[in-house]
């Protein structure tokens, strides 16, 4: 039987998991990397495609797209590994190499479709979106939930987004956030408490 | 009152967020004890944060691995995986190789020759130096080819400048740029002059041709004239022999006639 990739990745790789901390082990898979271990980059893709994916997905608003993007990511990242020098964390250069794929993609879009505060579509949009197996209530109010935060995401401009998802989806700090979309500290927190602000007008009326 | 609540507000969410400094947090606690308006713009911000918070991630729809064959490193990430020192020199054997190129681009030459193409990078190839460039005496070249030339055919003296072009074109190498353009220039004039002379001499035998031809009649009229100016002559001789000897018969029979009679009598 042919061995997976999956499995080989697991068991082949010259740099093994090994019982240093997280972020010593994500240095030498780096370092491997950056010498064109395949393998060894993997195991990055494996740590971070969740983050990178959603990241994706909030940004877009579009599963394919998003997918799309993250693999686009990736491979950027392994083309371009030998620019990253180490003196920031893995993450914020990937996350950086994403924004920036994100923003891009948004901002080849046609002009955006714009909701007023009285848009009735999440309402109707909602129950259509919903798969059958989660129709019990407490699923029902969670994707309800998800859906109007989607919503409201889709009126923030990029910029604006991008700071919100790395603030509160990605836990990273303000200094980690400036580092990632470059620009000063004070701009990044302008940005996300602008964007709160739109979005405390949203979220915050809807429920109540 | 109004302006503090404006300024306690925009603190909430920096609160929330713990971007504020020990002496703003303390304040903005103590004002919301007793600000109802700022303690449920506080409550708004805090569902705001929970929805927020809720939309936790979605499970990868696949993994993203990198396969071997599209990650294949490109130019710029092999050279920018290699040492200061070698990309140093790299960069430097980049530059000359193309200083290069560019000098041997704005040096090339290319021309269409009797019997051929010729494409050339660089200046045209001077005679070997070892002495100065050999001079050609071109008068005295020049009338020897015209000596030689005016004692042939016209096709010969043709055939001769061609054999002397394609002469030129095989050995131009052995000539400096200079030298071939008088050359060229030379054999140019040498040619014109060959055909006006041919053209002269055709023209002169079509005149002593001419000349000829009148010649020949008027001998011919001539002749024809003293021919029968013969002929006449020999006609009035016989006509003059002819009336002779008539009457000297015309006596004979005029005497036999005597004879006749005195014999009858």
């Amino acid at each position: 039987m042919e061995e997976s990739f999956e499995s080989v990745l697991l068991t082949n790789s010259r740099i093994k998991p090994v019982d240093a901390p997280d972020q010593i082990q994500e240095i030498a898979w780096v370092a491997a990397s950056r010498g064109g271990d395949t393998l060894a980059f993997n195991r990055l893709v494996l740590k971070w495609e969740r983050p990178i994916y959603n990241l994706a997905l909030r940004m877009l608003q579009d599963p394919e797209e998003a997918a799309e993007s993250t693999q686009e990511v990736f491979l950027s990242a392994f083309k371009n590994i030998g620019r990253f020098r180490q003196e920031a964390r893995f993450s914020t250069w990937l996350y950086r190499i994403a924004m920036n794929q994100c923003i891009s993609r948004l901002r080849r879009r046609p002009a955006e479709t714009h909701y007023s505060l009285d848009d009735s579509r999440s309402d109707a949009s909602i129950g259509s979106r919903l798969p059958a197996s989660e129709s019990h209530e407490g699923a029902f109010l969670l994707e309800e939930t998800r859906n109007r935060v989607r919503l409201a995401l889709e009126h923030l401009p990029p910029e604006q987004r991008a700071v919100l998802e790395l603030k509160f989806f990605q836990d990273l700090t303000f200094e980690e956030i400036a580092s990632v979309i470059q620009v000063p500290l004070s701009t990044v927190k302008s940005r996300l408490y602008a964007a709160l602000e739109i979005l405390k007008v949203r979220l915050g009326r809807a429920s109540v | 009152m109004i302006i503090d609540c404006s300024n306690f507000r925009n603190l909430i969410p920096r609160a929330l967020l713990s971007d504020l400094t020990r002496e703003e947090q303390e304040a903005l606690q103590a004002h919301l004890k007793d600000c109802a308006p700022c303690a449920q713009e506080r409550e708004l911000y805090l569902n705001t944060f929970g929805q927020l918070r809720s939309a936790d991630d979605a499970p990868v729809p696949r993994h993203f691995f990198i396969y071997p064959d599209e990650s294949r490193p490109t130019l710029r990430q092999l050279f920018g995986q290699l040492s200061l020192a070698w990309k140093g020199s790299l960069a430097a054997a980049f530059l000359a190789l193309a200083g290069l190129s560019a000098l041997a681009f704005t040096s090339m030459e290319i021309r269409s020759e009797p019997g051929g193409m010729v494409f050339r990078i660089g200046n045209a190839p001077e005679p070997v130096a070892v002495g100065p460039a050999p001079s050609i005496d071109l008068e005295a070249l020049k009338s020897e080819l015209t000596r030689l030339l005016e004692n042939r055919s016209r096709n010969d003296k043709l055939e001769i400048l061609q054999t002397l072009r394609a002469e030129m074109a095989r050995s131009e190498s052995a000539m400096t740029r200079k030298q071939r353009l008088v050359l060229e220039t030379a054999l140019s004039r040498l040619e014109s002059r060959v055909n006006n002379r041919i053209v002269d001499a055709a023209a002169s035998l079509e005149s002593a041709n001419q000349r000829s031809l009148g010649d020949m009649y008027r001998t011919l009229e001539t002749q024809r004239v003293q021919d029968l100016s013969s002929v006449n002559d020999r006609l009035n001789r016989i006509t003059v022999n002819g009336e002779i000897k008539s009457n000297q018969t015309d006596a004979i029979l005029e005497t036999l006639l005597q004879v006749a009679e005195l014999k009858l009598k």
